[in-house]
């Protein structure tokens, strides 16, 4: 592999590139599926790719291949060089990356059992166990179980001298039951939707997990939906569960903090951001008890690694800090924008084939003081949410309306009845400058996103959020 | 080979037939490659400039009823080889699936290149010169232009070890651009097409400019129901939402679709006719599907009738039926849905549907779409790059961004006018379709921005 990344920075270098960097990436996957008592598709996928990229009289340039030859990888750099003069033949401002070491290093995420060398049977069994459990009532339709593992080998090097290795290794799991009857069709997911949960851990994550005892609660949920009422119209208290949360805290702050956005360089698609430089240090973005902390170094983190994909050593900083705006996600093109001497680390690709562009890193709402008995009797009439089911938010990430799977009812300080369909409605400042409850430590739980899309072309990322139940105060819900 | 990875169709069909003569058991391989090359700008400068090529295979091998499927980016012989012997393995540790088919049989299907030379040779230069005319263009105007302008080859062949063997060529090509001031207000145009020559790219950037223009010093509004103008590619993430949870095969036959028990019923207005033709002009779609069967033009609805829903071979075996053509390479837990849908045009011109509103907004197009409730269809999304009332007759004030709740099948029961020219256009989730412009009465707005 490291013969074939210094090959490729060497020709990158030769045909004219005045800066260069190359990753080699090495990806292996597995992914199982489960459904309706069969095994709906196991896959193996393997694929081996690098990424050069160039600056040439201060324009950018990349190329990718997966074809190892040496005419193929001189011919991929000379690509590289010839996409960053055509930028060149354009551009008024010439690119100037933030200083880093030049770092020599290997890293590797923490973990006790590889998934890989875990045995098939072992792992569809399991599936098929839950399967079973969902699909012991006849109202259930679709019953579905997934895993997913990844592991991701990286040797990065630039022309600077940095000569990173990374192992990076992940592991998902969850299934759904969909009930239909009543003239209705309900889902409930569980440990998290969008295909289960995540962790940057081994198979450990998955046997970790009640996945079996939370089967059968599921399914009844999701029958239960069915008759159950619709959440009223009308402005309440509303608590969010982590499962929720994990969308609410990605839409409107994650994105938002994306410097890349904040600056214009995603207008076009995905857009922009209401977070703008001059509100850095100074801009109210929620109440006093809200902290959100960007964290390369969580364990657990599917964004945590030793490095990014610009080579900057992972960090640990402050997104909104008592409620105030004072950080932005950076990578080293953009962070001298906002008057830092060193990117905060959150440049990252999708594999081998796509351009590292500024991501979310692992974003957390710091956990506060309440236990989650007291929030409850201390909510006198208030709708408690779980499960994101859908989610919109405008091109500013101002104005966004989130769909969860289930609702109860708050009633008197106590946990009431199943409702239906819930959602609910806000803006980003008003909305986080409404909450004014936080569950402690003992509540906090990770939710990894594994299908972050962003970008033209569009590619994925994976993060982590952390969160625990939080209480927002007089939300629009119900919205029809 | 080339090093934009474009093996010859007779390189391709050899190196499945490779595959399938390692093979022990009966085996079908998926062939994919391309390349991808696009220049984005942003703030009047090429800030990204890539060239990305790949190439993959994905071989499934079936044994009593079971498979195992494994991908792999390396196409050695050796990695070809250890790639068999793993999909092997696999599919003799699954448990029989009393669904699983046969491979398919090589059916007559007339291969069509969908390659347009032009767009599959155009350089990064050719886009930085056009980039740079749009840039030209807003010199002296305190404006910003952010865009892309992309162009794509793809390769796509199945083949099998029944002697089956389909192969696809094709190109693709992007331009779509935003012009603000910096500030909170933009306008934006787009154009996708298998053509490059389709791309007016400077006829795009004076359309952002006029809606930017048009749309500055928005008003507040209130939310509620409106009639509404909407442009092509404010329609098109209607039919994405339509296709993914409405008219697939599994989901109808499950009872999970809004659709499910109401084919031959009437579920939209009768002026509405949505056909699935993967052979339209502007696409460069493959005429067979991820299973190697023929597509196919096909009326899903037809006046205001389901006449149709997408079936793959599981499907389509399970209820009785023939395949429609719309199956995704195996294993695909999500059955058969339509990828090529064309929303039929009516006779009416944007400036006459303006004209015959008397209240009402005229939308550039969506941002956001999702699903609320899939039970009814009912989306969510937000207004983008300008929004204006029409009072009158006339388009008159800007206003400011909206979001829509609504169903999409209320929405094609409220459809008054049909426009008579049709857009490829792109959803925000990914896909296109060919769609008219519409005009739509009592259109429901939720909420509302202060931008």
């Amino acid at each position: 592999m490291k013969d074939f990344t210094r090959l490729a920075l060497d020709s990158a270098l030769q045909q004219g590139a005045d800066w260069a960097d190359v990753r080699i990436v090495e990806i292996r996957g597995e992914q199982l599926y489960t459904r309706n008592g069969q095994i709906g598709g196991h896959s193996n996928s393997d694929s081996m790719g690098y990424g050069i990229r160039v600056l040439v009289q201060g324009a950018w340039g990349f190329a990718s291949n997966n074809i190892f030859k040496q005419d193929v990888i001189e011919q991929t750099a000379a690509k590289a060089v010839a996409t960053a003069r055509a930028s060149a033949s354009l551009n008024r401002e010439q690119v100037r990356l933030a200083p880093e070491p030049a770092h020599v290093d290997f890293w590797q995420t923490p973990y006790q059992e590889d998934p890989f060398k875990v045995a098939l049977e072992e792992k569809l069994e399991l599936l098929l166990q839950i399967d079973q459990v969902l699909s012991a009532d006849d109202r259930i339709k679709v019953a579905e179980g997934r895993m997913s593992f990844r592991r991701e080998h990286q040797h990065y090097l630039s022309s600077e001298g940095a000569d990173i290795e990374q192992v990076l290794l992940r592991s998902g799991v969850g299934y759904s039951a969909t009930a239909v009857g009543n003239d209705d069709v309900q889902i409930r997911s569980w440990p998290g939707t969008h295909g289960g949960n995540y962790r940057a851990e081994g198979y450990e994550f998955v046997r970790g997990l009640p996945l079996l005892t939370n089967a059968e609660r599921i399914r009844e949920e999701a029958i239960e939906l069915l008759t159950a009422a619709e959440v009223p119209s009308g402005r309440r208290d509303i608590i969010l569960h982590p499962s929720q949360m994990v969308l609410q805290i990605h839409e409107s702050v994650g994105h938002a903090s994306e410097l890349d956005r904040v600056l214009g360089y995603e207008a076009n698609y995905a857009g922009t951001s209401f977070a703008t430089t001059d509100k850095l240090g100074s801009f109210r973005y929620g109440s006093e008890v809200v902290n959100l902390v960007a964290d390369a170094t969580l364990p657990g983190g599917l964004a945590t690694a030793g490095y990014d994909d610009d080579g900057v050593k992972a960090q640990r900083w402050h997104i909104v800090k008592e409620g105030i705006l004072t950080g932005y996600m950076t990578n080293r093109e953009l962070a001298s924008q906002v008057n830092l001497e060193r990117s905060q680390g959150s440049n990252r690709a999708e594999g081998w084939y796509h351009l590292p562009i500024t991501r979310i890193c692992n974003l957390s709402l710091m956990p506060g003081s309440w236990e989650w008995d007291d929030l409850l009797a201390d909510s006198e009439d208030a709708i408690y949410m779980e499960t994101n089911k859908s989610w919109s938010i405008d091109q500013e990430r101002l104005n966004f309306q989130f769909g969860c799977e289930l609702a109860r009812e708050v009633k008197g300080g106590k946990l009431g009845r199943l409702l239906k369909n819930p959602n609910y409605q806000s803006i980003t400042p008003e909305f986080w400058g409404s909450c004014d409850a936080i569950c402690n430590y003992k509540y906090w739980q990770l939710q990894g996103v594994a299908n972050c899309g962003k970008g033209q072309p569009g590619q994925t990322a994976e993060m982590t959020h952390g969160s625990a139940p939080t209480r927002f105060r007089n939300i629009e819900v119900g919205i029809k | 080979m080339s090093v934009n990875n474009m093996r010859s169709r007779a390189e391709i069909q050899e190196l499945l037939e490779q595959v399938h003569r390692q093979s022990p058991l009966e085996t079908e391989t998926v062939y994919s490659s391309g390349t991808q090359d696009l220049s984005r700008f942003a703030n009047n400068e090429i800030r990204q400039n890539i060239s990305q090529g790949s190439e993959s295979l994905a071989i499934r091998t079936i044994i009593d009823g079971k498979s195992g499927v494994v991908s792999t980016g390396r196409l050695d012989t050796e990695s070809i080889q250890r790639a068999v012997e793993q999909a092997v393995a696999s599919a003799r540790l699954q448990k029989a699936d009393p669904e699983c088919l046969p491979l398919q049989e090589q059916l007559e299907i007339k291969e069509q290149t969908r390659v347009d030379e032009e767009t599959a040779a155009l350089s990064p230069e050719d886009k930085a010169e056009a980039i740079r005319q749009v840039v030209d263009g807003l010199a002296g105007q305190k404006l910003e232009a952010a865009g892309i302008f992309s162009n794509s080859n793809s390769q796509f062949a199945i083949g099998n070890s029944n002697g089956m063997f389909h192969h696809h060529a094709a190109t693709d090509a992007e331009f779509s651009i935003t012009v603000s001031d910096g500030g909170e207000v933009s306008g934006w145009a787009e154009s996708i097409s298998r053509r490059v020559a389709d791309l007016d790219t400077n006829a795009l950037a004076t359309e952002a400019i006029e809606i930017y223009r048009r749309a500055l010093n928005p008003e507040p509004i209130d939310p509620g129901e409106y009639t509404v103008v909407l442009p092509p590619a404010a329609v098109t993430d209607f039919l994405l939402f339509l296709t993914w949870l409405g008219f697939g095969g599994q989901d109808y036959l499950e009872g999970t679709s809004p659709l499910s028990g109401k084919l031959g019923e009437q579920i939209a207005g009768s002026n509405i006719t949505i056909l699935d033709d993967p052979f339209h002009d502007r696409m460069s779609s493959a005429p067979f599907d991820g299973e190697g069967l023929p597509k196919k033009t096909l009326p899903f609805i037809e006046e205001g009738v389901l006449r149709q829903v997408a079936h793959d071979r599981r499907t389509a075996n399970r209820s009785g039926l023939t395949s429609t053509g719309h199956g995704f390479p195996a294993p695909n837990p999500n059955g058969g849905y339509p990828t090529n849908l064309c929303l039929q045009p009516g006779e009416a011109t944007i400036e006459e549907m303006i004209a015959s509103t008397e209240r009402g907004l005229l939308v550039t197009h969506f941002h956001y779409t999702n699903v609320v409730n899939p039970r009814d269809l009912s989306l969510t999304g937000m207004t983008r790059d300008g929004v204006f009332r029409i009072e009158d007759g006339k388009l008159t004030r800007p206003v400011h961004n909206l979001r829509f709740t609504d169903s999409v099948l209320r929405i094609l029961n409220q459809v008054e006018m049909i426009g008579r020219d049709t857009n490829y256009a792109s959803a925000f989730f990914g896909g296109g379709f060919v769609v008219p412009a519409l005009k739509v009465n009592g259109f429901k707005f939720s909420s509302t921005t202060n931008f």
